[in-house]
């Protein structure tokens, strides 16, 4: 009894080293299995083009949703706005080639994100808040406002696409 | 509109890291609390084999809820039930839109059955069994058959197991998580006419053990079920009975293992999943990202089955237990740890997409019918705007299924290692464990 009292100890220090090698594998599988390489993935979006930082010239009308009214038709208000402070999430849509992939972007609760979209069509963007929103746009480059008020992971998809152009970690 | 997974919106913010971090540092002191100080001698022992005095501490329910839980009304009560929900459903997907927003039967399937099994399980005892409309099908059409032929007429052999529920369980969260059709009318249909098909004939072909060892969902939830107060004794008494005595009686059959490899390994890829890096590398790989996911959800499985059975084998058991018997001998402890995770892993969406398919199913058909009164009402996502108290939820519900595991675990082992090795041969078992818990955490602390 005495000899195993004693090698007690070490065994606890041995499980929380194994411990650790058992998470280790894990990881590597996981990010092993994800593969592909993070930095490809996650490329920035290409840059608005010019007509894109000059909002205020061309005049294209902005449209903001208002978390409140999931369904609603976005009200729209024109863009006489100057350039946007906060956090801005430039998506490019050409044909079946939208970016960014994914995005990860943190956003505080109520806090408005900017959304310059830059496509070929009109489409929609799905946002998966609580409730969900959505955002409609034109063709060519247009400025949009987004508010989540409930914290969570909200996923923004493209629709016509299913293609989930970012994760917005709102907290 | 197309749900990304499954069924519900948006998803929980990953748990803080000084949570994560409480939870992992809990789960270690529990685990070297129980294998430290905890009893020498079992005190859970009560699986089917334990003499009938061992279980005299189960009280008897309440003669009147007794007399109502026993009488046939009650039985026929809860089988209309089950068949109107199918009926229901049927009409949803007959005549209902193909839009996950308006058709409850996404919801039915998704929250309803897969996640509400859980509570209802764990509150009330073997639900699916009592509901299951596969079974009350199949007791129809046998009685169409000559008395002698109504309990089957080929004897499924005892190897077979828990096996077919284990591959069903697979099959079930391949639907949800990888088919890219999991949320077109068309694809749960067939998935669910495969299943009666496969339930109600092998029923008629082996007799009413097919449902207790093949339906993954009555399988499922009579595991669950075993972390409830509800019991039988032997002579077949409603009895209340401690979760902790409850759980040992799990039957252990074949395939045990793998039922409980399934469950957890299938949320930990649902988890991983949702991961911005997997979302990328979908989205890289539209071609082949069913193979790949499909690969993956069975990597997944296999990987936790294989796990636990190598941990578990390691030790050599005491005299008179076979050293492969171990293992499923040993599984029901992960069946607390299933319903933790499960429980941090779904409960925003059982509280807020399962308020959602009430909402649809008084107006399945979009005809602007209100037929349960509830057409009208919004969800409440109190719950989401409250992340605090949801991540310590979370926190709580997979430590708290940790430390039950362990307990259970540690009775168990008392029994199967020999005398002398009680500390060292639970040591492969508790790392599992524990690595279990971690990676539970890791994945809801987000990737």
């Amino acid at each position: 009894m005495r000899i195993k009292r004693s090698v007690l100890p070490g065994l606890a220090l041995s499980l929380v080293l194994v411990a650790g090698a058992c998470a280790g594998p894990d990881e590597d599988d996981d990010t092993g299995a994800t593969g592909t390489d993070p930095t490809s993935a996650s490329t920035p979006s290409d840059a608005p083009t010019d007509e894109a930082s000059e909002p205020s010239a061309s005049g294209a009308p902005s449209e903001a949703t208002s978390p409140a009214e999931v369904t609603s038709e976005p009200a729209e208000e024109p863009s006489e706005s100057e350039a946007p402070a906060g956090p801005t999430l430039d998506i490019t849509i050409e044909g079946d080639d939208i970016s960014p992939n994914a995005e990860e972007l943190e956003l505080g609760t109520g806090e408005p994100l900017t959304l310059v979209i830059t496509s070929d069509r009109a489409g929609e963007l799905h946002v998966h808040s609580k409730p969900e929103q959505y955002v409609e746009f034109d063709a060519g480059t247009s400025e949009h406002e987004l508010v989540v008020e409930t914290p969570g992971e909200v996923e923004v998809e493209e629709h016509d696409s299913d293609a989930v152009v970012a994760l917005i970690e709102v907290s | 509109m197309e749900w990304a997974h499954g069924v519900g919106s948006g998803s929980d913010l990953p748990i803080p890291a000084s949570t994560a971090i409480l939870g992992a540092t809990a789960a270690l002191t529990i685990s070297f609390a129980v294998l430290v100080l905890a009893w020498s001698k079992p005190r859970y022992q009560d699986d089917a084999s334990a003499p009938a005095a061992q279980r005299h501490r189960d009280r008897p329910a309440p003669a009147v809820l007794a007399r109502l839980v026993d009488s046939r009304a009650f039985a026929v009560a809860l089988r209309v039930v089950g068949l109107a929900v199918l009926a229901f459903a049927v009409v949803c997907v007959v005549a209902g839109e193909d839009d996950t927003s308006t058709n409850p039967v996404f919801g039915l399937v998704y929250v309803v059955l897969w996640v509400g099994l859980v509570p209802a399980s764990l509150l009330l005892g073997p639900a699916v069994r009592a509901v299951s409309p596969a079974r009350t099908l199949r007791d129809l059409l046998v009685r169409l058959l000559p008395a002698e032929r109504r309990d089957g007429v080929v004897r499924l052999p005892d190897a077979v197991g828990y096996w077919p529920a284990a591959v069903g369980l697979v099959a079930f969260t391949w639907l949800e998580l990888v088919s890219p059709n999991g949320t077109v009318l068309a694809t749960v249909a067939t998935w669910f006419v495969g299943y009666f098909v496969v339930m109600v004939g092998g029923g008629l072909l082996f007799g009413e053990r097919w449902f207790e060892r093949a339906d993954p969902f009555e399988v499922y939830s009579t595991l669950v079920a075993h972390l409830s107060p509800w019991s039988r004794d032997g002579t077949g008494r409603l009895v209340v009975v401690s979760p902790l005595r409850h759980l040992p009686r799990v039957v252990v059959r074949p395939g045990l293992v793998a039922v409980v490899g399934v469950l957890l390994g299938s949320t930990a890829f649902d988890s991983f999943r949702d991961s911005a890096t997997w979302v990328r590398f979908r989205q890289d790989h539209p071609d082949s990202i069913t193979l790949w996911e499909t690969l993956l959800l069975v990597a997944a499985c296999a990987l936790v089955t294989a796990v636990f059975a190598a941990a578990t084998a390691a030790p050599t058991p005491a005299r008179g237990v076979a050293r492969r018997d171990v293992p499923g001998l040993l599984a029901h402890s992960v069946v607390p740890i299933v319903v933790g995770y499960m429980t941090a892993h779904y409960l925003t969406l059982f509280v807020e997409t399962g308020q959602l398919t009430l909402i649809q199913a008084s107006d399945p058909l979009g005809t602007g019918a209100n037929l349960f009164g509830t057409a009208d009402r919004n969800v409440d996502i109190w719950l989401s705007t409250h992340p605090t108290l949801l991540a310590s939820i979370k926190v709580l519900a997979i430590v708290l299924g940790h430390l039950v595991g362990v307990v259970a675990a540690h009775d168990r082992a008392l029994r199967l290692l020999p005398k002398g090795r009680h500390d060292t041969g639970q040591l492969p078992l508790l790392l599992v464990m524990v690595a279990f818990t971690f990676g539970g955490l890791y994945l809801i602390f987000g990737l």
